[in-house]
């Protein structure tokens, strides 16, 4: 656990220990670290903690965060970085130690991660279920134009196909960060699909919502909801 | 035997150059098509019993419920195969008992492991991950990594905190946010694709990929695709010239021909046209 020295304008030293996944610092006195100063923002900046790192992020401030002497707006903490905001001076000391820890996996509890991130769940309990990294979105395609237009397809499946066998076929494939196309069928043979006028390969290609996809003379837009 | 003469595969796990244990585990069973492997945590050698329960587990649920899937079916409400479907369940199992394991057994206490699974069938792959093992793909020369890590580098640039850039800077590699066995429950994620004859599949523990780039990886791949067993020795030759600070194991498999039950997947499973 690392922690900051304080030291205000006025010369008071106070020192604050990081045990919190999150430390808000600001004028507003609800602050973690609440500093009376004119030049500081309401809610200036907040220190992340997770496991023994420290991450400062300025909040937007109007007078900006210094750490040595250079402007931040995100800054992994380092042993002995000095950091100003306003009139204020706050020296961040690491916890000493490390070691083979170093290098060892370790296991961030989707509790911890959420204390650090999202201050509104704060209050959730540890019953909470594992958050996902994304909420799963779900894609489209909708035929634009001909006799099909408006015709919709839900990419509700991990894996869609669509083509025609020996003619032109191209995979859909869902992942956690969204929605991949690809070209079946092999480097050589038959026509490849398009998707905004550039055919698509054998690599997986990520697809964008407005993305205008070509198949089979057909023209189609790729949605979310 | 439905995969013989039709997939390749090395298998190889090192307990790197300073680590005196290796926590890694990897298996295969061929016929079917299943690669595992995962990547314990935890004191003494807690780590190698969580691993080996995953591995051990996986590949003994899988071939028990195999032969009794619908193959070849989609699950309706989660648009998973039910072969994708099979890995999650037998991730779970894993998880399970491992969890059971460890708040049983003082000395297994807070153990976990990453697992990585892909199974292949019918010209496709399904893919069951929890953690920051990873599954790459190198296809017509160029390497994909198909799996996105579990890790709080991962879940800072989803949640729109950091770009991959700064995140890369900024945060340690070797937290992850998801492992089998910590929690009461565990997330697994489910991956499905398209295999095209030549593809070549790695699995790999952060051992290999903390230690060398992408780049490094996608060359050695290139240039011994026609000899898994030599490919993944260099592999794990590269992971100790760069330090060998971690446990590193490599799991390899080629598609030599089409794998297809009867007509080829996408034929009987077109949506449209």
């Amino acid at each position: 656990m690392g922690k900051l020295i304080v030291t205000d304008g006025n010369g008071q030293v106070r020192d604050f220990a990081l045990t919190k996944e999150r430390v808000s610092i600001g004028r507003h006195p609800d602050n973690d670290i609440a500093l009376n100063d004119k030049a500081v923002s309401g809610r200036h900046a907040v220190v992340i903690t997770i496991l023994k790192d420290s991450f400062l992020e300025d909040l937007n401030s109007t007078n900006g965060t210094l750490v040595n002497g250079r402007s931040i707006a995100k800054h992994p903490l380092t042993h002995g970085d000095e950091i100003t905001i306003g009139r204020n001076k706050l020296k961040y000391e690491s916890e000493a130690g490390g070691g083979d820890d170093f290098e060892r996996t370790m296991v961030l509890k989707p509790t911890q991660f959420d204390a650090a991130f999202e201050p509104e769940v704060q209050a959730a309990t540890a019953s909470t279920p594992p958050p996902s990294a994304v909420k799963p979105l779900l894609g489209k395609l909708r035929v634009v134009g001909g006799a099909n237009a408006g015709k919709e397809l839900e990419l509700s499946k991990a894996l869609t196909t669509i083509g025609k066998p020996g003619v032109q076929v191209a995979a859909i494939t869902r992942r956690a960060d969204g929605y991949y196309i690809v070209h079946v069928g092999g480097e050589t043979g038959t026509k490849r699909a398009l998707v905004n006028g550039a055919e698509i390969s054998t690599h997986a290609r990520k697809l964008n919502p407005g993305d205008t996809i070509e198949l089979l003379g057909t023209q189609m837009n790729f949605v979310t909801l | 035997m439905a995969l013989k003469g039709k997939l390749a595969t090395a298998l190889l796990s090192d307990p790197g150059l300073v680590r005196g244990n290796n926590e890694d585990a990897v298996a295969e069973d061929a016929d079917i098509g299943l690669l595992v492997l995962a990547d314990g945590m935890g004191g003494y050698n807690a780590g190698e019993i969580a691993s080996g329960i995953a591995v051990t587990t996986v590949i003994d649920t899988v071939r028990r419920q195999w032969p009794t899937l619908r193959h070849g079916s989609v699950d309706a409400a989660s648009g998973y195969s039910v072969e994708a479907l099979t890995l999650k369940t037998a991730i779970e199992t894993a998880h399970t008992t491992i969890h059971q394991v460890s708040q049983t057994q003082p000395q297994c206490a807070g153990m976990g492991t990453t697992i990585v699974v892909a199974v292949l069938h019918d010209d496709r792959i399904a893919i069951a991950y929890v953690g920051d093992s990873r599954l790459y793909r190198l296809r017509h020369g160029r390497l994909e990594q198909i799996t996105r890590d579990h890790s709080l580098l991962e879940e800072m640039i989803a949640r729109g905190h950091y770009s991959r850039e700064d995140a890369e800077r900024i945060v340690r590699k070797n937290i992850v946010t998801r492992a089998l066995g910590v929690e009461p429950e565990v997330q697994v994620d489910l991956i499905e694709d398209t295999v095209e004859v030549d593809d070549l599949l790695l699995l790999c523990s952060d051992g290999l990929c903390d230690m060398v780039s992408d780049e490094t990886i996608g060359l050695t791949l290139k240039r011994y695709a026609a000899n898994l067993e030599t490919a993944a020795q260099r592999l794990v030759q590269l992971a100790n010239d760069a330090g060998g600070k971690d446990n590193v194991s490599v799991v390899l498999a080629r598609a030599d021909a089409s794998f297809a039950r009867g007509r080829r997947w996408y034929e009987r499973l077109m949506e449209w046209f």
